[in-house]
Parts: structure tokens; C-alpha cells; sequence
């Protein structure tokens, strides 16, 4: 017997336009012990199928049909008081946001000592043997001095562990996790799937994973559905979901993620046109109908089409899945022959010091790193490299302390925006990470492109000008007529859309973006990359790209520069940079990024704990804390040398080259 | 391609706050009170009524409601209902212009401290302080017994008092707004330290000030209707609702509604004010 089954489900919300239904039609069933996986772009009705689940679905929603059976117990009909037994005891929830799912005023060992007491009636002191040994299960250190700390005082992945470990404190059948590993760093979501399958398998707790992302659900779920506008389109083991896609939504997530050894060249990322529709306002025959490229009038948009089984063990929502089984039709990039061309940015020794009461921050500690025109330059590290810090440089909204940073040409190391003059301002611009804030909510999309434009220089008359905002919105591919509309009526994508024409607006010859696409879904950001590239490749911008995630940065990156606290680690051409020799930094970074493929076998590196206080560095190597291939205590005491590898391939390492040449690659196909 | 973006527009318009004030039903009863006095106000010279400051000795014998003063007279024998009328207008005039350029003080301030931080926010902050610590009352009686009750004066007053307190909540929401990336952008286009302020930052603090700038209406009036009651509002014999309260007093047992009328007069309006403002946050909240 299955452990969770759900049976024709449909939810319904009353809104103030009518009855709208946020899932529908829905089946899936759990067995005991299994890792499923649900994927869909925000808004497909994930979350809300969670809250089902758990009976919370507000005062305006209810189950308009079907059944959730739960251990053979309708959860649609309990009571209140069985649904309070079955939440947090049987079923356990994570939510996305640790910092929210923790009470800040209670220590962690009080929270999580209510659990054994609430359902076990456990008296105090076994909650607190059995809390101490949960937490010590997620792997955090010293557990007694976690109790005793307030959620402030830990970061985000000790949150989220904690929150996990509260989650197991019931020991309960079914674990509920809904993105738990949105907003973490590469390494410390790795580190987190990790413990997430390590304590399935000691527990023996069913999983239902809730992400949009395919590479984190391909780490942890042997089965995986996909759900679209609240339905499921496909459900099937997870191998088969990667390697015979057959329902084109499910193709369309899989062809906007980059792939090892993919690059812009021989793979561009394919992107789904448009948006979910809002909930209720799909069509009603299949709700993919709209944005399908296999969508065909007469056969398609006749009537609602059935879940079929078309394998044993994978169904899918498609009258035309047997044409979806054609490779992926991958457009052609703008193909930027990469010439050696002359280098626009260059630092060299830059440093930028903040001074914290009485001590020294280095934020940037003698970069030295050059972007040459045209090419995309991308800078990698986790979230306390610096990395944010030397775009504000770049771009002149911060200044360095130290070094020099020439610009086309002029050193503005020391100058910000104000003492930079007109065309080296025009020349820089930049793109930044979070699309809620880059544009002012007061004022229409447009405003900052009539205003840039005239602030520039490029157009005075009104007629020029609106002639040139018409030009810059085709080129970001959004409707001119837009522009009246305020920023809270645009999506984030349009938002990132808009943010990058207005870094156009002046033409400008080096671009920065900092995580432009980080807050966004996966099948936006394929469209917001593409188009980044393409503007690039054809009026030839030197792109820094700031970004955490290398999977990304393969894809799109001509060179690359890894750094960690303020450092740089390794630095050249992306080709070289993806293989032995590696930094170990590198390669542990590597190690963590989700690969969406589950045929290829990813080395394991592990870091221990997270980037350390910049306050507390060894006169050594920065990474000497945490490094697995750590050779003594010379990594402590002395600066690592650069080790040149050939082809501008630096490597800032104590460990002699060769040895690092015989490094195993990270990704490996199993065969 | 620009089709199916056209259909991503995900969001709606909202329509702008003051046509969306009919669907909250504190804020119509609140604008109604205000916009009854406010019509009185202005109707006041042509109201068949007599005018404020008329005295009818024959009406003092028997000072209550009757044909020709339908809410009686005064110890003077002046027509309340006149007087009321007459003493809104002053109180609506002084009110509005008192908060208004309470408001250009303060917000300037609020800009300047939140967005050089450092000394000036220091120096503001602090001046600001010394004000806020004087319990109101107190200082206004302090400052009007200096410098003399006249209208001018009380508006000197009201700004002195209120701007710091206009300043505060400019000033946190500009430290709120400063991190966030447009004004980044706005300095990656060259724009002037007064743009960024005046264009970018001050138009986002609209929401919050609209609220504050209606319960700041209702706190003048108290303030004022305060200061006429302890003599210090307009000189006599201008009609003046705390100062009809004031004058009739001493007769309160005897002849209540003379001051019975004034204060009714005066907590309406401040009752206007106040849900007109509780109006505005939940519809600011609603969004």
C-alpha cells in the first residue's frame, strides 16, 4: 500500500473574480520510503498542492473534489484535531525561507524540544537527549552550544539543518520539502541534498520534493512529475524524465538549463516563450496549449486530454508525445568569432578595505584579474567572495583603497561616478541582481530610459527620444507600449528585461551584471541570458558577469575568475578552467552544482563549513581553512605561488602543478 | 516573439488611491465630515445667518435655540451657528497651511539627514530630539506665550512642532530606500544629489505621508482649538471654537450648549481627519 495517495484532487479558490481552480485533476501516489520530486515554473500550483496536503489552505480554498489518503486515513475529511496528530507528527514540512520558520526570540533547543513534547508528551529532559541527537544526525557540530544559541546567531544552511532536524524530531513517514535549498550557496545546497538523502535512507522518511529547479530534484528523487497551470503533465522515474522527455513543458525546462559541457556556442539554452498563465486562466483543453511549439488547431485545443500511461510507469498529458520524442530543436547562437582583442578592464593589485571598529576588512585583497573587448568575462565565488564588492568598483559606485583599475584605458581605481566624467560613466553600466529594486516603483518602465538617454546626451527632442526607448524595447523584445506601465505590473523577467535596456541605453562598451538572473525562474532565465548574449555578441560589450552559480558560468563565460574571500583563486579560459588542473576551490565549487542529468556521475567534494569572517584571515592561503587537498602548514603561513598552466591559465596553489594535472575530472559519464 | 510577451503583463493597474477611496467606508464617512465643514467654510459670507460678531442684546435673556439664532447665543450674544461657521473658517484656513509648510520643512529635512547620513544626519537627528522632547502642549504654550497669539504665529508654531516629527519618518524611509538598486542606477546616469532626492527617492514616500499628513490635520485642530481654550488662540473678538468654549465655561452648568455646540463643532472635525487617515492605511494596506 502506497503511503501517500492522492486521488483526482481539485482545489478551488473564491476570488473576488469567481471560482478559480488552482489543481486540478490531480493524482499521484508515494510509496513507503520513496523520493519523489514535483517540478514546475512559480505559479504551476506546487506550493498550494503542499498546503492540500496539510489542510492549510486559508479561509478561501477548499477541496471541491477528490481524496488525499494518508497512511489509508482521508486528510480531506479529517478533523481538526486528527489533522493536528498527523501535522508535524506524521507528516513534517521545510519550508523555503529558514529564517522565517524559526521564532527569533526562542533559543533553537526550546523550539525544537516542543516537538517531542507536543507529540510524544517526552518530558523535558528525553526532548532534550532526543533533540541533541537529531541535531548531531544533520550534522551540525556541537549540539549543546547550537541549543543554547537564538536563530540569529546561526547562518543559513545551520537554519536550514535545524529546521530539517525539527522536521525529523517527530520521526515522521513523510517529509514535505518546499525549495529547502532556494537561497543557499552552491556549496552548502550540495551539502544539504547530501543530508538530505543520507538521513532518508537512516530514517527510512518518505520525500516530496517541491523545486523548480531540475538539477536539485535529479540529485535527490527517484521519481519525478511536472506540473503545469495545477495539472500534472508527466510523472515517471527519474531517469526517464532525463532521458526520454515526452511532454514539451518537461522539454522546455530540460533545454533552458545548461548542461555540462555545454556552451553558448555549440548548445544555447532554449527558453520557453511567455508566461504560466495566471491560475484558472489556462485553457481548459491543455493548459501547456499556448506555449507549445508542437500545439496543433483541431487536435489540441479540442478537448481536456487524459494523463495516459504510455511506459510502464510513465504517464504523460500529451496527444502528441510521440512527436515530442525528437531531439530538441536548439536554435543557433550569435556566433562571436572570438578574436585576441585588446583589453578594456584591467586590475591590477586592486584592493578595497573596509575598516570594521578597529579592524581591517579586506573585501578585495590585490585583485588582479583583465576583461578583454567583447568577450564575457565572468567572476565566480560564493556569496563573501568579494565579488559584488569589485563590480560597485567597476562600475564606480564604490571606490578601492589600494591598486590600480584602468578602464579603456584611464585608471578610476580611486574615482567614483561623480569624478569619472560624461563618456567614462556612459562606457561602464551595469545590470543588477534583484528586479524588484532596479526599478523605481514611482515612476513608468520608461522613465529611466527617456532619462538616460537625455542625461547622455544621445537625444534632446521628444521625438528622437521616444523614437530611441521604441528601439531599445524591440531590442529587449517587450512591446514599446509598455513603457507607460508601472513597474509593479511587469513580471520579474520584464523587470530584467527593462534593467537591460536601460544598461544599453548609452551603448555602452562594458557591461556588469551581478546575478542578473538569480532571482528568477529557470525557463526566464534562459530567455534573460539569451538575450543578454545576443545584445552583447552584436554591438561587441565586454560583459563581467558576477555570478555563484558555475554551471551558468560554463555556458556563457569566455574567461573566468574564481574568488573566495577576496581573493583570487583561479583564473583563465573557460575551456581550461572546467578540467584538471583545478584549484581545489574549483573543484569543489564544480563538485556542488546540480547537474540536471542523472547519467553523469559528479565527483564528491565536500567543504566543511562556510566561507569564514574576512576578518579572520591566515597570512597564508585563504581557503587554507576548508581546503580537502590542505598539504600543511605551509597553506597556512605563506601566500600560495601562482602556478601558470599554460594558455593565461593561472592557478594560485601550493600544490605542484603536476599533482594537481592528475586531479580525477569532476563529471564523469557513467556508461 | 513580441506577442506572447505582450500576454505576459502578469499584474493589474490598481487605480490611483484617491479613486479607490469610495470601497472603504471610514474613509468616505471621514472625507464627508471633512468636506461638510470645508463647504461651510467657503459658504460662510453668503449663509443667511447674522454675521459673527453681531451682538443681539434681546437674545440675551433668553440665550437658547430659536428662529433667529437657530443654536442660540453666546454670553455676549453673538449667534452660535454663525460663530461655529465663522470659527471652522479660521480653523481650516490655519490648519491646511500650518501642515503644509510643516511638511516642506520636514521632508527636507528627512531627505537631507537620511541621505548624507553622517554630521548632517547627526545634527538634524539631534535638533529634532530636543523639539520632540518638550511634551506639545507644553512647548506651544512656551512659544505662544513669547511671541503672541496671531494666526501667523500659531503657524510658526505648528511648523516648529511638527516638522521633526515629519522629518523622523522621512528620514527612515529614505535610509530604507538609499540600498535599494534604482538609485544606484540613477547615479550610473549622472544624476544630481537634489534629483536623486527631490525625483527618485521623495515620490516613494508618498504612502506613509499621506496618512501622516491627514492625522496631522487632526492634531492641528486639537492644537488649535488647545490654544484658543487657554487664551492663547486668536485674539478676540475673532470667532475661535476653543475660545467660545473657553467663554463659556464658566456658565457650563446654566447654559451648556455654549460650549457644548463649539466642542461638538471641534471633535467632528478632528473625527474627519482621523478616519479619513484610517481610511487611506487600509487601503494602502490592501494593496
Amino acid at each position: 500500500m502506497s503511503l501517500l495517495s492522492i486521488r483526482d484532487l481539485r482545489v478551488e479558490y473564491t476570488t473576488a473574480r469567481g471560482t478559480v481552480a488552482a489543481i486540478q485533476d490531480l493524482s499521484l501516489e508515494i510509496g513507503k520510503g520513496e523520493s519523489f520530486g514535483l517540478v514546475g515554473e512559480s505559479g504551476c500550483g506546487k506550493s498550494t498542492l503542499i498546503m492540500a496536503i496539510m489542510g492549510y489552505m486559508g479561509r478561501n480554498g477548499r477541496v471541491a473534489n477528490g481524496e488525499i489518503l494518508f497512511e489509508g486515513q482521508n486528510l480531506v475529511r479529517a478533523t481538526a484535531a486528527e489533522l493536528r496528530r498527523v501535522r508535524g507528527g506524521r507528516i513534517a514540512i521545510v519550508y523555503q525561507e529558514p529564517a522565517t520558520a524559526l521564532n527569533p526570540s526562542m533559543t533553537i533547543g526550546r523550539q525544537l524540544m516542543e516537538v517531542p513534547i507536543a507529540h510524544a508528551n517526552a518530558s523535558a529532559a528525553s526532548a532534550r537527549g532526543q533533540v541533541a541527537r537529531v541535531l548531531a544526525d544533520v550534522h551540525l557540530p556541537d549540539p549543546d552550544s547550537v541549543m543554547r544559541r537564538y536563530p540569529h546567531q546561526l547562518s543559513g544552511g545551520q537554519k536550514q539543518r535545524v529546521v530539517i532536524a525539527m522536521a525529523l524530531l517527530a520521526n515522521p513517514a513523510l517529509l514535505l520539502l518546499d525549495e529547502p535549498t532556494t537561497g543557499l550557496d552552491v556549496t552548502v545546497e550540495a551539502a544539504v541534498l547530501d543530508l538530505l538523502n543520507e538521513l532518508r535512507e537512516k530514517y527510512g522518511t518518505a520525500l516530496f520534493y517541491i523545486s523548480h529547479n531540475l538539477g536539485v530534484i535529479a540529485q535527490v528523487c527517484d521519481r519525478i512529475a511536472v506540473m503545469y497551470a495545477g495539472r500534472l503533465v508527466e510523472d515517471a522515474p527519474a531517469a526517464e524524465i532525463f532521458a526520454t522527455p515526452r511532454h514539451p513543458y518537461t522539454r522546455g525546462l530540460l533545454g533552458s538549463l545548461p548542461r555540462p559541457g555545454a556552451n553558448k556556442r555549440t548548445h544555447p539554452l532554449v527558453s520557453i516563450p511567455g508566461v504560466v498563465p495566471s491560475a484558472g486562466r489556462a485553457p481548459t483543453s491543455c493548459g501547456f496549449l499556448t506555449r507549445c511549439a508542437l500545439a496543433q488547431p483541431g487536435l489540441c485545443d479540442v478537448s481536456p486530454i487524459s494523463l495516459d500511461e504510455i511506459a510502464t510507469g510513465h504517464l504523460v498529458r500529451c496527444l502528441r508525445w510521440q512527436d515530442a520524442a525528437e531531439p530538441v530543436d536548439r536554435p543557433t547562437a550569435a556566433h562571436l568569432v572570438l578574436a585576441d582583442s585588446d583589453v578594456v578592464v584591467q586590475a591590477r593589485d586592486m584592493t578595497r578595505e573596509f575598516h570594521v571598529g578597529r579592524r581591517r576588512l579586506l573585501a578585495n585583497d590585490r585583485l588582479t584579474l583583465a576583461a578583454k573587448r567583447g568577450h564575457v568575462l565572468a567572476i565566480v565565488g560564493e556569496s563573501g567572495s568579494g565579488k559584488s564588492t569589485f563590480a560597485k568598483v567597476l562600475a564606480g559606485l564604490d571606490v578601492a583603497t589600494g591598486g590600480t583599475l584602468h578602464v579603456l584605458g584611464d585608471d578610476v581605481a580611486t574615482r567614483p561616478v561623480r569624478k569619472r566624467g560624461a563618456e567614462k560613466v556612459v562606457a561602464v553600466q551595469m545590470v543588477f541582481q534583484n528586479p524588484d529594486g532596479t526599478l523605481n516603483p514611482s515612476h513608468p518602465v520608461g522613465y529611466p530610459l527617456t532619462r538616460a538617454l537625455r542625461k547622455f546626451g544621445i537625444a534632446t527632442d521628444r521625438k528622437t527620444i521616444d523614437a530611441r526607448v521604441a528601439a531599445l524595447f524591440e531590442m529587449v523584445r517587450l512591446p514599446p507600449s509598455l513603457r507607460h506601465a508601472l513597474p509593479r505590473q511587469l513580471s520579474g523577467g520584464q523587470k530584467q528585461r527593462i534593467a537591460i535596456a536601460r544598461a544599453f541605453a548609452g551603448n555602452p562598451e562594458i557591461l556588469v551584471a551581478d546575478e542578473p538572473v538569480s532571482a528568477l525562474d529557470v525557463s526566464v532565465q534562459a530567455a534573460v541570458i539569451n538575450l543578454l548574449l545576443h545584445i552583447q555578441a552584436e554591438q561587441r560589450t565586454t560583459l563581467v558577469f558576477i555570478s555563484h552559480d558555475l554551471g551558468l558560468v560554463r555556458y556563457l563565460a569566455d574567461e573566468v575568475v574564481v574568488m573566495y574571500l577576496g581573493q583570487v583563486m583561479e583564473s583563465g579560459p573557460v575551456a581550461a578552467l572546467f578540467d584538471p588542473p583545478y584549484h581545489p576551490y574549483t573543484e569543489a565549487l564544480l563538485s556542488a552544482v546540480p547537474v540536471p542529468d542523472p547519467m553523469i556521475r559528479t565527483a564528491r567534494i565536500r567543504l566543511e563549513g562556510e566561507i569564514p569572517s574576512p576578518l579572520n584571515v591566515t597570512p597564508g592561503c585563504r581557503f587554507a581553512t576548508r581546503c580537502p587537498r590542505k598539504l600543511g602548514p605551509v597553506c597556512d603561513d605563506t601566500p600560495p605561488p601562482v602556478r601558470d598552466a599554460g594558455h593565461d591559465h593561472l592557478i594560485h596553489c601550493h600544490i605542484p602543478l603536476e599533482r594537481l594535472r592528475q586531479t580525477e575530472p569532476v563529471f564523469r559519464h557513467a556508461s | 516573439m513580441s506577442a506572447t510577451v505582450a500576454a505576459e503583463t502578469a499584474g493589474r493597474a490598481t487605480p490611483s488611491l484617491w479613486r479607490r477611496l469610495p470601497s472603504s467606508p471610514v474613509a468616505m464617512v471621514g472625507l464627508g465630515i471633512v468636506v461638510f465643514w470645508v463647504a461651510l467654510a467657503i459658504a460662510a459670507p453668503v449663509l443667511p445667518m447674522p454675521l459673527p460678531n453681531a451682538q443681539d442684546y434681546k437674545a440675551m435673556g433668553h440665550p437658547f435655540g430659536s428662529a433667529a439664532h437657530w443654536l442660540g447665543v453666546d454670553p455676549l450674544g453673538r449667534d452660535l451657528l454663525s460663530r461655529i461657521v465663522w470659527g471652522g473658517r479660521t480653523v481650516l484656513e490655519i490648519a491646511p497651511i500650518a501642515v503644509v509648510i510643516a511638511y516642506a520643512v520636514g521632508c527636507a529635512m528627512g531627505l537631507l539627514a537620511g541621505y548624507y547620513k553622517g554630521w548632517v544626519d547627526a545634527a538634524i537627528s539631534r535638533a529634532s530630539d530636543v523639539i520632540l522632547s518638550f511634551p506639545v502642549v507644553v512647548l506651544y504654550v512656551i512659544l505662544i506665550a513669547n511671541i503672541g497669539p496671531s494666526p501667523v504665529n500659531i503657524v510658526v508654531a505648528v511648523v516648529l512642532a511638527s516638522a521633526p516629527g515629519i522629518a523622523r519618518i522621512v528620514r527612515g524611509l529614505v535610509l530604507s530606500l538609499m540600498p535599494q538598486e534604482f538609485v544606484a542606477a540613477a547615479y550610473l546616469r549622472r544624476e544630481s544629489d537634489l534629483f536623486v532626492m527631490l525625483v527618485e527617492l521623495l515620490p516613494n514616500c508618498r504612502g506613509p505621508l499621506i496618512t501622516d499628513f491627514c492625522l496631522r490635520l487632526g492634531y492641528t485642530t486639537i492644537t488649535i482649538g488647545t490654544l484658543g481654550f487657554l487664551g492663547l488662540g486668536l485674539p478676540p473678538p475673532n470667532p475661535d471654537w476653543g475660545g467660545m468654549v473657553r467663554e463659556a465655561t464658566s456658565m457650563i452648568t446654566v447654559f451648556p450648549h455654549m460650549s457644548l455646540y463649539p466642542t461638538i463643532a471641534l471633535v467632528s472635525l478632528i473625527l474627519g481627519f482621523n478616519l479619513l487617515a484610517d481610511g487611506i492605511t487600509e487601503l494602502s494596506q490592501a494593496d
